[in-house]
């Protein structure tokens, strides 16, 4: 057998992990349909006054799919500790964070982008302005990430424990709230023709923050997990 | 083809919960040798094969490859680590093809070319393309055999690598097995069969609660 390099690693983790997760449709599609119901939900109890659904959409938007990412991030490591290949993934020589953050995107791609790719055809019921989509949509590029690779160390922390779900949101909640705020308010300031630099920095500070620590971070509470 | 490895347990201690599953163990695994570790239900077998791995930590003692601290040659040791557990490590969603070829791709290798003949000895040929959701107990656990004909790992850790298989399915994982010890391997492994081998002389371990 050939040695291959890290990039391949790379790779062969995001392909094994969206392969499994497009063969297993019905668990991938949980988040992105719970989205879409609270989307739809939202303007039938509210009623059709533009207005007032411009002004709740952002907060709205954004509260459903940060609980929609929520619902899908119990799974990310679950299915692997439960048939013993997260055993495998840490006898490995590769670098384990790496192998996370694979599977992390890997996550991403099947629960997160979905929501991102559902989102301009569900904004004219919110009545959003093209404007207020278009950085409604860039907040949630920016932002979901976030949401995936931050919950992953909570995830990480509780797939030891039989009913790790309560605990992961109590967890992982309080670590969201920036990114709700900022991303809602991006959107909020979009609608009311504010300036939205600052609330897009900080988005994308977070981003990257979170793309480097966050791995190693929940490399490290995996070992505890299985130890 | 590894003449010069060995595998060393020294002094090492496991707690669970407020019972010392064993204490100040010590035990040496050189090249061609097979340690079968026996003993009831709960007596520590699986903990056991767990920190020779490293994947779990003992309370107190090392561990050592080649003389130096697992913990501190993570890598070079893990080159050398093939380790089935308990569970198959092997996803449902996907073929046993499939499975191979990821479990290759993780652990850094591109090895596309051998998992035919992998599947052929382990007497998987005509399930290859089936996704494991729908084998039988003792077909995935063939799939995770079938490792053991691709790896190129010195020590084998394997957690009763013959549960639910069946006759046939022994007298293959025996064979390879021996192929192993033949090449100056190390076994490591649990189970409640009796092993023998012809020429060779199993270590046997005992663990008593």
């Amino acid at each position: 057998m050939n040695r291959t390099g890290l990039f391949t690693l790379f790779t062969a983790i995001i392909r094994r992990d969206v392969m499994i997760a497009i063969r297993n449709r019905a668990d991938a599609a949980n988040s992105v349909v719970f989205y879409v119901i609270v989307f739809t939900l939202f303007p039938l109890a509210i009623g059709q006054d533009p207005t007032q659904l411009q002004a709740l959409a952002p907060g709205v938007i954004w509260i459903a799919a940060l609980l929609a990412t929520l619902l899908g991030l119990e799974g990310l490591f679950r299915s692997d500790f439960d048939d013993g290949s997260l055993e495998q993934l840490l006898l490995t020589t590769g670098p384990v964070p790496l192998l996370v953050l694979g599977k992390i995107l890997a996550h991403w791609c099947v629960t997160g982008l979905p929501l991102i790719l559902v989102t301009p055809l569900l904004a004219p019921m919110m009545q959003l302005s093209s404007l207020s989509t278009a950085v409604l949509l860039l907040t949630l590029l920016i932002g979901t990430p976030i949401l995936s690779l931050v919950g992953s160390i909570g995830t990480a922390l509780t797939v030891g424990t039989r009913r790790g779900g309560v605990l992961l949101t109590l967890i992982v909640l309080p670590l969201y709230i920036p990114v709700l705020v900022f991303g809602s308010t991006a959107v909020q300031n979009a609608g009311l023709g504010l300036p939205i630099a600052g609330q897009i920095y900080l988005l994308s500070a977070m981003a990257i923050l979170a793309l480097c620590l966050t791995p190693i971070a929940a490399a490290a509470a995996i070992k505890i997990s299985l130890n | 083809m590894w003449s010069q490895h060995v595998l060393t347990a020294h002094e090492i201690t496991c707690i669970r919960g407020q019972r010392a599953l064993f204490t100040d163990l010590n035990l040496t695994i050189s090249a061609g040798e097979i340690l079968h570790i026996q003993g009831s239900n709960g007596s520590g077998k699986t903990s056991l094969l767990r920190i020779l791995c490293g994947t779990s930590q003992p309370d107190n003692g090392t561990v050592l490859w080649q003389s130096e601290d697992i913990r501190t040659c993570r890598s070079t040791y893990y080159e050398h680590v093939a380790y089935i557990g308990h569970n198959n490590g092997i996803k449902l969603e996907l073929t046993p093809s499939e499975n191979l070829s990821c479990l290759a791709a993780i652990k850094g290798f591109a090895a596309d070319s051998q998992i035919d003949l992998a599947l052929t000895q382990s007497g998987l040929s005509r399930d290859r393309d089936i996704p494991c959701i729908h084998l039988s107990a003792g077909q995935r656990r063939r799939v995770a055999i079938a490792w053991l004909f691709m790896t190129q790992a010195s020590i084998w850790i394997l957690d009763e690598p013959l549960t639910a298989i069946d006759q046939d399915g022994i007298d293959i994982a025996r064979n390879r097995f021996s192929q192993h010890l033949e090449d100056g391997g190390l076994i490591v492994l649990t189970g409640h069969q009796h092993l023998q081998f012809e020429d060779r002389k199993v270590k046997t371990l005992h663990l008593s609660t």
